[in-house]
């Protein structure tokens, strides 16, 4: 066993140290100073994994801090000084709230068994490693150190609230004990039937609600009342022991399936590390095509009949993606209908309420920066763009002539323009409408200005969508997402649209200023793309 | 100048100089690492070389290489996976308009490269690695350019197709430069009418009498031995 944790532990080692090295090579300037070789200095990476070791466990450790700062201390202190009749019962509610939290609900949510990591991935698809040693290997590394920061964070809780060390050690026996039998039921389902637990959303998100609610609504109705007595009664503790023992025994020993079974759920899709997500292109899931997408086309054929070169091919792939693209703007259109109702209701309801909500809601303009923010098609549109054309069209020459990058960024920036001015026309459609039901005067400058405003961020989100996805073209082969800038400026763009959320209500200068920036913006952005994107338009 | 080509520290190609001939095939030998789809990737501007560029003299003319001169048949084969193979090479004519031979079909293409009527109409994503290698080679049929790189072409093909491939390139060779990387020494000497050598990051043309030498194998595994490539 010892043998297997210092395996595991050398491969954890070599993965953070090469990570680390990576990323460091990919910084500016640093990157350049480091030589290729650096992953050949074993000493040095020895260091580095040891450092990154330990700051994960320093990590780990504040972590439970803040977890526990968050669910339990802030608020019982919150119930508290709405209730003071629960003064001086902080510790049973501690250990009530814990142990739904904890020792019920977490032990569902979370299993060590069954979690993908990138080091298990390693040691058993790769590396061949026996399943049931690692499982039991990687379940000491996990909980060893997680219930020793646990026990000092209870100690002193205890010893801040008025509980025993007894107290303390029975609790902490019972989150051992029960983490063991979440482990071990988990196992057991998985064997009877094939489920893993911890993956169903559909049942653990109605738990997570019930033990939330069971865990702090007694208290928030000021009822105290905790079952803490008997949690920490001696009796609960030999049934504790007695669960502990027998799941313990039946992960080591008990189930003997580990080297048939186990590999089958080491599934990517997990995978906890982001990286790991990503480098297998889960950027990209949401833009995969399916077989279906084809059949649409079937029964069109014929308008493709008179399209040639670009545009033929253009034509089929906004076709081939209906599903993928042109449904989430009827789930759009849809909504902005929903929308359109529920005024209605309101004004059937509550006519004063209607006409004010009527009058106001040209004025609201920044609103509708974040709104045109998140409903913009573009953003997928240039991902299925890259995924299911570029990345392997922009390999040929012919594909990658100035001329012809341009051609076809001009037809897509119609098309997908459209898809976005459809949305846009018809917020600006509703809002119209509703003016009208509420006899709001409409026929004004303002009212104008604020349906062109609409129209406008419609273009503009697509304008830079695509300027970003033509100018600095970030994704690579490995469909990673390379340039920073890229980053930076969607996360500039996100702020800025947020920001304008929170403003709430916009001047004449504010939606004068929104007109003249999108304006510019989207002239720039093209001036750009006509000029830069022939030679930044490639897979990097 | 020849071309040069780094990735960090690493010199892959230390100014690879070779002048090809149009009506030949050239078989490109070298070890794994040794740099034959770098240097592919540099002639047709997949990668920018540190330094130094191809040139094509055509009448007596020089001039750089532009994409429509070359066609690149990759190892991997990469095609838009939502289009179906007949979609792909209608799209592909459609582009090369005013330089196919209009006297051929999309069928005709097809029919050359022997896929079956009912697999042109099928999703490129449901193709197999050959048939996606088929497809590369139906679009320099088309559009015949002066040059045709292969990254190991064959080598995804059952017997059958890959002595068809051979006959194909054969037949079209006289109009073309033809250079073909592969690591199969027996392909090479089958199929080449020169073989050039990749080692230590330059090109060679080996003797042409060699090859018909009894211990040309010999003579090539000593040449390339001499190489610190290993992957």
């Amino acid at each position: 066993m010892i043998n297997t944790i210092k395996i595991i532990f050398n491969i954890m080692a070599s993965i953070n140290a090469n990570k680390f090295l990576y990323f460091l090579k990919r910084i500016w300037l640093i990157g350049k100073v480091i030589p290729d070789t650096i992953y050949s200095y074993l000493n040095v990476k020895g260091a580095i994994s040891i450092l990154v070791y330990i700051s994960t466990q320093i990590g780990k450790f504040f972590g439970k801090a803040i977890y526990l700062l968050i669910m339990v201390v802030l608020p019982i202190m919150g119930a508290r000084s709405l209730f003071p009749n629960l003064v001086g019962a902080e510790f049973d509610w501690a250990v009530q709230i814990l142990f739904i939290m904890n020792c019920l609900l977490g032990s569902i949510l979370d299993s060590q068994i069954f979690n993908v990591t990138n080091t298990k991935y390693v040691c058993i698809k790769y590396m061949n490693m026996n399943p049931r040693r690692y499982v039991l290997a990687a379940l000491i590394i996990k909980y060893v150190p997680f219930y020793i920061y646990y026990l000092i964070y209870f100690i002193i809780a205890a010893l801040a609230t008025g509980g025993t060390i007894i107290e303390v050690m029975i609790f902490w026996i019972a989150y051992i004990c029960f983490r063991l039998l979440g482990e071990a039921l988990q196992l057991y389902i998985y064997d009877r039937t094939e489920v893993i637990l911890c993956r169903k959303n559909l049942i653990l998100i109605p738990l997570a609600f019930l033990a939330f609610v069971a865990a702090y609504l007694p208290m928030y109705l000021g009822l105290n009342w905790t079952l803490t007595n008997i949690l920490l009664h001696p009796i609960s503790l030999i049934i504790y022991l007695a669960i502990g023992a027998i799941s313990l025994y039946y992960i080591m020993a008990g189930y003997k399936h580990y080297q048939k079974k186990l590999p089958k759920t080491l599934d990517t899709k997990y995978m906890f590390s982001e990286e790991m997500k990503k480098a297998r292109g889960a950027n990209f899931a949401d833009v995969k095509l399916k077989d279906k997408d084809l059949e649409y086309t079937n029964y069109r054929q014929e308008r493709f009949d008179n399209k040639k070169g670009y545009s033929y091919l253009n034509a089929l792939f906004f076709n081939r993606h209906h599903r993928l693209l042109v449904k989430p703007i009827y789930n759009r259109l849809i909504a902005v209908g929903i929308t359109f109702l529920i005024g209605v209701a309101i004004y059937l309801i509550n006519n004063d309420l209607a006409i004010i909500i009527s009058r106001l809601i040209t004025g609201r303009l920044p609103i509708f920066v974040f709104i045109m923010y998140l409903i913009t098609v573009a953003d997928k549109a240039c991902r299925a763009m890259f995924y299911n054309c570029d990345i392997s069209l922009l390999r040929y020459g012919f594909y990658r002539k100035p001329k012809t990058i341009i051609n076809n960024f001009n037809i897509r920036l119609i098309k997908i323009s459209i898809y976005n001015i459809i949305i846009g026309g018809s917020i600006c459609l509703a809002v119209i409408l509703f003016n009208i039901l509420c006899g709001t005067d409409w026929l004004n400058l303002d009212t104008l200005i604020f349906l062109i405003a609409i129209i406008l961020l419609a273009i503009f989100f697509t304008v830079h969508h695509l300027f970003l996805y033509y100018v600095f073209q970030p994704y690579t082969t490995d469909l990673n997402i390379k340039n920073p800038f890229f980053n930076v400026i969607n996360a500039v763009l996100y702020l800025f649209s947020w920001i304008c959320f929170q403003i709430r209500t916009g001047s004449v200068g504010f939606v004068i200023g929104i007109l003249i920036f999108t304006s510019l913006y989207i002239g720039v952005a093209l001036i750009l793309v006509y000029k830069l994107a022939p030679k930044s338009f490639r897979v990097k | 100048m020849g071309i040069k080509k780094s990735f960090g520290s690493k010199s892959v190609l230390k100014d690879a100089t070779f002048r090809f001939e149009k009506g030949k095939i050239y078989g490109l030998l070298g070890r794994n690492g040794a740099g034959k789809t770098t240097l592919f990737n540099c002639l047709s501007d997949e990668l920018q070389a540190d330094e130094g560029r191809a040139i094509l003299i055509e009448d007596g003319q020089e001039r750089e290489i532009l994409s429509d001169d070359l066609s690149y048949v990759f190892s991997m084969p990469i095609l838009p996976e939502f289009l179906t193979g007949y979609e792909y090479i209608k799209f592909y004519m459609d582009i090369n308009e005013d330089r196919i031979d209009g006297s051929k079909t999309i069928d005709d293409y097809f029919d050359q490269m022997k896929i079956d009527k009912e697999d042109r109409h099928r999703l490129i994503k449901g193709y197999s690695h050959g048939m996606k290698n088929k497809v590369q080679m139906m679009c320099f049929l088309i559009s015949r350019p002066p040059i045709i790189l292969l990254d190991e072409p064959l080598t995804s093909f059952d017997i059958v197709v890959a002595l068809e491939i051979k006959k194909v390139l054969r037949e079209i060779k006289h109009d073309h430069i033809i250079i073909f990387s592969t690591h199969i020494l027996q392909l090479a000497t089958d199929l080449c009418d020169e073989i050039v050598i990749l080692s230590d990051g330059k090109l060679e043309q080996l003797d042409h009498d060699m090859l018909k030498s009894k211990d040309f194998e010999a003579k090539i595994i000593e040449m390339l031995k001499d190489e610190g490539n290993y992957d």
